[in-house]
């Protein structure tokens, strides 16, 4: 899942000092499960600002949303009404979300309240750590299902580097050495001599290092941005 | 005002032991403390509570076993997010036996009045 954290109050209370009636929206996806932009974490919100408001002396009115899906045309359309009585978002979905209804609504003006983080995993109860870079070319069968671009501290494709003592990083004595996984993983695996193939310089085009990505599944494929 | 959320099982028992009712108080009954969160604390204050009481049982005896652990970190939490918006009213949790009006006076604030009988605190 996508994970994010909610930006701090001041930075969230100066963005939107201007605004009397705002909309506040959440999302049911990613954020939801991170406990960042769910519904209950658009009321907590919306109570804060309410209070913060009544102590400066100038009230706010705010109307709480909770999309299924901040990223999806049929689920943005639906923050249309509510758009159209306000002054302005507060976007607790993650970047995309923010992005996309800022493109969808323009000139609206979709302030976000989280800043979007990493691609992650649940390891209990409100705990959450992440596993991929995104990097469009996955290397995981090659490191035994540990990713080096996020869980090396340098991002090497050849490790371990020198830091690498007791299993650890050197950055911390908590942090794993990504390759020292990847090694236990290989030998767990029988498959001690894969470590010591050599990966190939990485081409990060398939990453962000060439714009902005875009994926067309041609048997379905129906752009909505494009003229009809 | 003073809001208190009042576990059924404990906290609405001594508030109904209480010899005097506190004014400016606005008492809510609820499952068990532990049910209480963050968003019914804030709202209290919003709604112009300086003060939010969670009245829990005491550990050990709780019917729902960790109602007041529960109650803790959620009052802890709507602390900390007061804080962050400068807001002057506080939560608290308090773990009281159903037979306990003179703690709970105390609590409130209201110590001076006499407690109703039965009150094994007072």
């Amino acid at each position: 899942m996508i994970v994010a954290h909610r930006k701090p109050m001041e930075e969230i209370l100066r963005s939107i000092e201007g605004i009397d009636k705002l909309a506040l929206c959440g999302c049911n996806s990613c954020v939801a499960v991170c406990l960042s932009g769910g519904e209950r974490e658009v009321r907590i919100l919306a109570s804060q600002i309410r209070i913060a408001r009544q102590e400066a002396g100038r009230l706010i009115e705010i109307e709480e949303l909770v999309l299924e899906r901040s990223c999806e045309p049929e689920f943005v359309e639906k923050a249309a009404e509510v758009v159209q009585r306000t002054d302005g978002m507060l976007n607790i979905s993650c970047g995309v979300g923010v992005g996309y209804m800022a493109e969808v609504y323009a000139p609206y003006r979709v302030i976000p309240g989280l800043n979007t983080t990493f691609y992650g995993v649940g390891l209990g109860e409100g705990v959450f750590e992440e596993r991929c870079g995104g990097c469009g070319d996955c290397l995981l069968d090659r490191t035994g299902g540990v990713c080096p671009i996020i869980r090396c501290a340098k991002s090497i494709l050849n490790g371990p580097c020198g830091g690498s003592q007791d299993g650890n990083c050197e950055i911390s004595k908590d942090m794993p050495c990504a390759w020292q996984l990847i090694w236990d993983r290989l030998r767990d695996q029988g498959r001690e001599e894969d470590f010591h193939v050599v990966e190939p310089v990485k081409d990060w085009r398939t990453a962000t290092a060439a714009g902005p990505r875009r994926l067309a599944q041609e048997e379905i494929a129906v752009d909505r941005t494009e003229p009809a | 005002m003073t809001v208190a959320f009042a576990c059924k099982n404990s906290g609405a028992g001594t508030l109904g032991r209480m010899a005097i009712e506190p004014e400016d108080l606005k008492a809510i009954e609820v499952p068990c403390g532990g049910r209480v969160d963050v968003i019914h604390l804030l709202r209290a204050v919003e709604q112009g509570a300086q003060r939010v009481l969670v009245l829990t049982c005491r550990p050990g005896v709780c019917r729902s076993i960790e109602g007041y652990c529960h109650a803790e970190r959620k009052v802890a939490r709507a602390n900390a997010l007061l804080q962050e918006v400068g807001s002057s009213a506080r939560v608290e949790a308090h773990a009281i036996a159903a037979n306990e009006p003179g703690l709970l006076a105390r609590i409130l604030g209201e110590g001076d009045r006499p407690a109703a009988e039965g009150d094994t605190e007072g």
